[in-house]
């Protein structure tokens, strides 16, 4: 009876059915959710293609996102890049550091509400099969609420067919990074708060296409110095001061994985005359002329 | 084809299940300073009827708005749960023969959720406009257009039903005509596209919105600080934003009252090209919100205050088990002042947090800001106390910006932080510390 009953019941009528469930909804909501998108949608063994690790908030707005991308063994990971990302500050920027494994952790400082791309995976497909591509179990948002509450979170999974090679494998289109990194700020702060005695220096900054590959410091009494006339080396952020270097200048370079770079410049912490000197010869040279020229027009004037 | 009883059967039974769910929103106790509501119960007139296994409940309608009114009290249907959305803040960057355009997801009040948007096109400021759906989305690039030609555009949120319930603020863009093009794609089975090396022109980013009389707009950009904006009577801002790369920023802005207060923070992705000015229309920057008292003798009156756009309706929300809402407006310098009685409220935690609406747009959503319903009232301190504990600010300096951010990055996962660095006090440092700090960022 109740079996014919459903059969019985029709289109129409269960449309609505449909109807009045949705007219009873008092709310309809969605939760946030991280997804990947895939293009192509059609890949070949020897394929390159690309994954973008989209946000979609949902009715939420947060303010931190970490967890963990698995892929399986048929895919091979050429690049990850955060060109288009809605992330601006990287606790740990998307990297692979195990077999399938790329793990990553940001903040989204104010909180952001809508959807946004966080990062872009580049794969090669390794041999014909099934590619599977999912979150970790350590996969979270955080809501801008003070709390650092987390949001409800959907985390479909994407799988899909590798097809047998036929002739050239599609290769996926990769613009040059040819843009420097952003500007930046270093600061100079009290080492403190990081465990550390004296002063260190704090920096950070982006780059917009193919993402930061490190930083690299150096110093200089000079304030204008060139960049190729200056020894450099790796430094991370933050970089404690030792002798000598409250009395130059530091240089901080920003370089990206395209081999871009952008310079930043601080100033010395305290007086040093070769310093000052390098900074105002023009202005003491002058002095100096002047002073010599007076001395023979008053020599002349007492004779 | 006839509805049959079976089909009825199972409608009650669908319905009562969906009604049984835990986010089903009931009637709740209402009360004013001068009435009180208690027991409602939401129906169409057919009243309700319960099982020990289902409840059903009648249609919930609000066939008009401000009926039963008297000169003391005023019953809506719907005890004002007023279905509004923010209005997008929109963005457009002119290319050749398009417009690429986004907006920030317009948010719901009242548990509300949009469901798509309508982009409106036209060569007339002002409109008549063009319509297309383009779905549940936050960008659009509108192509075919005519390279010279200035376009305006409006963005419109709807709801499930397709039903539009907000207009942003109009945007224009004049589509010019390439200077560069992109390296030709190998043919072949595979391509390389190589981008040809242009020349960098930077380019700007024009915002522009509402904020409150004497108060001081802050714009980030990518969470560093750009530019302060003090703001006129008016209470209208401009900045631009001048040499940038060509890429995708996040633009922040929030502003800070006469108080001292801060304004919640919007967030804009503008993706800017090379040589180009974008603008960013109609950021409406929520009010700020205070409350007199960090603890109120229930029953006794709490004051909620801030700032918003001068003589805008303002909606104060106060969350808890009996939900309230009250409406008020801001004077000519965008001052604003509600007291309720805390009698239907609970012992216990709440918060309250408000929206403005002006000229058909609403603002976001307001910090949520909490206080207590106990035995006695306790009054909340000075700003300048607040300030002190603003959380976040681990190097003191009364800000938190990227030195806060580097000091928690440091300690990040490792052990032997100092204890006031672990914000939620799990002795740990994970993302929630970073979550609770970038809520209360300044920049």
């Amino acid at each position: 009876m109740t079996s014919r009953s459903w059969r019985h019941i029709g289109l129409a009528n269960m449309r609505y059915i449909l109807f009045l469930i949705v007219l009873f909804s008092p709310t309809v909501s969605f939760a946030a959710e991280l997804r990947f998108d895939q293009s192509p949608t059609t890949v070949r063994a020897g394929d390159t293609f690309i994954v973008d690790v989209t946000l979609q908030t949902g009715g939420d707005t947060i303010n931190a996102v970490e967890g963990s991308v698995h892929f399986s063994s048929e895919l091979s990971l050429s690049d990850v890049r955060l060109r288009g990302s809605v992330v601006p500050l990287w606790v740990a920027p998307p990297e692979k550091k195990e077999a399938g494994v790329v793990n990553f952790a940001g903040v989204l400082p104010g909180g952001y509400s809508g959807k946004g791309n966080l990062f872009t995976l580049v794969f090669s497909a390794n041999q014909k099969g099934t590619a599977r591509i999912s979150f970790g179990g350590n996969t979270a948002i955080y809501q801008n609420d003070g709390q650092g509450t987390a949001a409800t979170l959907a985390l479909p999974a994407l799988a899909f067919p590798i097809d047998a090679s036929i002739g050239t494998p599609n290769v996926v289109n990769i613009e040059k990074d040819v843009l420097p990194p952003e500007p930046f700020t270093p600061t100079v702060s009290a080492g403190e708060p990081f465990g550390l005695t004296g002063l260190v220096l704090v920096f950070t900054t982006q780059d917009k296409n193919s993402g930061i590959s490190r930083y690299d410091i150096s110093r200089s009494y000079h304030g204008t110095a060139k960049e190729s006339d200056l020894s450099w080396s790796a430094a991370q952020s933050p970089y404690k001061f030792v002798a000598g270097d409250s009395a130059q200048y530091l240089y901080v370079r920003a370089v990206d994985r395209a081999g871009n770079t952008r310079v930043a410049v601080v100033r010395p912490q305290e007086f040093s005359p070769i310093a000052f000197v390098f900074d105002w010869w023009p202005f003491l040279l002058l002095i100096t002329i002047g002073v010599v020229i007076l001395g023979t027009q008053s020599r002349r004037f007492l004779r | 084809m006839s509805i049959d009883r079976y089909t009825i059967s199972l409608s009650i039974i669908l319905v009562s299940a969906f009604l049984s769910a835990p986010h089903v929103v009931r009637a709740e106790d209402a009360s004013s300073q001068s009435y009180k509501i208690l027991a409602p119960v939401v129906t169409s007139g057919g009243g309700y009827a319960t099982s020990s296994s289902f409840s059903l409940f009648g249609v919930i309608s609000e066939f008009a708005h401000n009926t039963s009114t008297s000169l003391t009290f005023g019953s809506n249907p719907g005890f004002a749960a007023y279905t509004t959305v923010s209005t997008p803040t929109v963005s457009a960057t002119a290319g050749s023969g398009q417009v690429s355009l986004s907006w920030t997801a317009a948010q719901g009040f009242t548990g509300w959720t949009v469901g798509g948007y309508d982009v409106g096109q036209s060569t007339v400021s002002g409109g008549p406009y063009a319509y297309t759906a383009v779905g549940n989305v936050t960008s659009s690039t509108r192509s075919g257009l005519s390279n010279g030609s200035t376009y305006y555009f409006v963005i419109i949120p709807k709801d499930s039903f397709g039903n539009r319930i907000a207009t942003s603020t109009q945007v224009s863009a004049t589509p010019v005509a390439a200077t560069s093009t992109t390296g030709p794609a190998v043919g072949g089975g595979g391509s390389i596209s190589v981008s040809t090396t242009l020349p960098q022109v930077s380019a700007s980013v024009i915002l522009s919105g509402r904020a409150y009389p004497g108060s001081t707009v802050t714009i980030l950009k990518d969470s560093v600080l750009q530019s302060r904006v003090p703001v006129q009577e008016s209470a209208d801002f401009t900045s631009t934003i001048s040499n940038l790369q060509s890429g995708t920023y996040l633009f922040s802005v929030y502003a800070q009252d006469t108080n001292g207060n801060q304004s919640s923070t919007v967030t804009i992705p503008v993706t800017v090209v090379s040589g180009v000015t974008t603008s960013v229309n109609g950021i409406f920057l929520a009010p700020t919100i205070d409350v007199d008292k960090v603890q109120v003798k229930k029953g006794n009156p709490i004051r909620v205050f801030g700032q918003s756009s001068p003589e805008s309706a303002i909606t104060i929300a106060v969350n808890s088990d009996t939900e309230l809402f009250f409406q008020t407006a801001s004077d000519k310098y965008g001052v604003y002042s509600y007291s309720f009685l805390t009698a239907p409220l609970e012992i216990g935690d709440h918060s309250t947090h408000s929206n403005a609406a002006k000229s058909g747009e609403v603002s976001g959503s307001s910090r949520q800001i909490a206080f207590k319903v106990g035995s006695e009232d306790v009054l909340k301190g000075k700003m300048t106390d607040i300030k002190k504990s603003l959380r976040g600010d681990l190097n003191g300096d009364g800000r938190v910006n990227l030195i806060d951010f580097s000091i928690v990055a440091y300690w990040y996962k490792k052990k032997g932080f100092p204890a006031a660095y672990d914000l939620n006090n799990d002795k740990a440092i994970t993302l929630i510390d970073f979550s609770i700090m970038a809520s209360h960022w300044t920049g």
